[in-house]
């Protein structure tokens, strides 16, 4: 006895076959990223690691923090507000995840080498947070890096006194050293949204 | 003979107010420093009952203060000095984090939220009297938003 399906039959066979296919699919994709206030840059092909050294001479690379979240500013310590205010923003952050917080390193790399001596970098990174480190190079390698990270950077010729304003781009660099995710966060973003991105790398 | 407005600015001076008859000085708030911070900036509201010009500014928490502008091009900040400020009689000119604003040089020692430092302005008005205002300004802490 042959039995003939119906219509309606074949319609909810093919709808159910359609459904386990999406599902399968969706088993198969590679999990979302999370939704991040900030720009995701994962993917760009620079600002991948830097060659810096920190204030004892030893030199440092990204995989000296593996495991870490690392946020990366560039700045000088002759910069009156953005470079402060910024900081204190990244301190703040890092304070408000409690216990997580100490997987996160806050990194200030100078624009200012000259200026911004190993003496000056030992107390200026640390005082906004005791965990933050101040990592420093040569002019010629400092400004290579900037350029890699694409962040601006000229240095003024110096006034009567010797002093010379730094021009520069802002913004924070997240590395996800665990899972390789990389964030850029603008300047003006409020500590709030520092807060939750690096909780969603956590 | 002493001109009566430089009798006027001796005397509103020996009262201690924050405006010898030219400069008013509103608002005004100095940003907490942390250790090895080499410069501190200050921000205020600036305006002159007459035409008259900053020619400089000192205080005692610091070697040198001087006027800076911010400018944002695109992301970029740029910081220049400039040698001094016009105010327009009447006008408020605004000192705030992003624009105009005072910077402190050679900081005498770290400045402390709580704390009161002194600034002194010399204005010139159009007339060329030059006047000094004294004002204490507090310490604030640098609040990111």
């Amino acid at each position: 006895m042959t039995v003939t399906e119906s219509g309606t039959d074949r319609r909810r066979r093919r709808l159910l076959a359609a459904m386990a296919v999406l599902a399968l699919a969706a088993c198969e994709r590679t999990p979302t990223s999370p939704k991040f206030l900030a720009s995701e840059i994962t993917e760009v092909a620079w600002g991948r690691n830097f060659e810096l050294v920190d204030v004892s001479g030893t030199p440092r690379t990204l995989a000296d923090y593996r495991g870490k979240i690392v946020m990366l500013f560039f700045g000088y310590t002759h910069c009156p507000d953005v470079c402060p205010i910024t900081l204190a923003k990244m301190a703040d952050a890092v304070n408000r995840l409690g216990d997580a917080g100490s997987r996160v390193q806050g990194l200030f790399v100078t624009l200012d080498p000259d200026r911004d001596t190993a003496e000056v970098l030992t107390r200026y990174a640390p005082a906004f947070h005791p965990s933050f480190s101040g990592l420093s190079a040569d002019p010629a390698t400092i400004d290579a890096l900037a350029a890699d990270f694409k962040v601006f950077v000229k240095r003024q010729a110096p006034d009567e006194n010797g002093a010379y304003p730094v021009d520069h781009s802002g913004g924070i660099f997240i590395f996800d050293t665990v899972t390789g995710r990389r964030l850029y966060v603008r300047a003006d973003a409020p500590t709030d949204a520092l807060v939750a991105d690096l909780r969603l790398l956590l | 003979m002493l001109s009566m407005t430089s009798l006027i600015a001796a005397l509103i001076l020996s009262a201690g107010v924050a405006h010898a008859g030219t400069l008013q000085v509103r608002d005004a708030r100095a940003a907490a420093t942390v250790p090895g911070q080499p410069v501190a900036a200050a921000y205020m509201t600036l305006s002159s009952a007459i035409d008259a010009e900053v020619v400089s500014i000192s205080s005692d928490a610091a070697g040198r203060v001087e006027l800076h502008r911010m400018h944002m091009h695109g992301d970029i900040m740029r910081m220049r000095k400039i040698e001094s400020l016009a105010l327009r009689a009447g006008d408020a000119v605004e000192l705030a984090p992003g624009g105009l604003h005072l910077m402190l040089v050679d900081l005498v020692r770290p400045l402390e939220a709580g704390q009161q430092i002194r600034f002194e302005f010399v204005a010139v008005d159009r007339r060329g009297e030059r006047t000094v205002t004294s004002v204490q300004v507090p310490v604030v802490k640098a609040r990111p938003q």
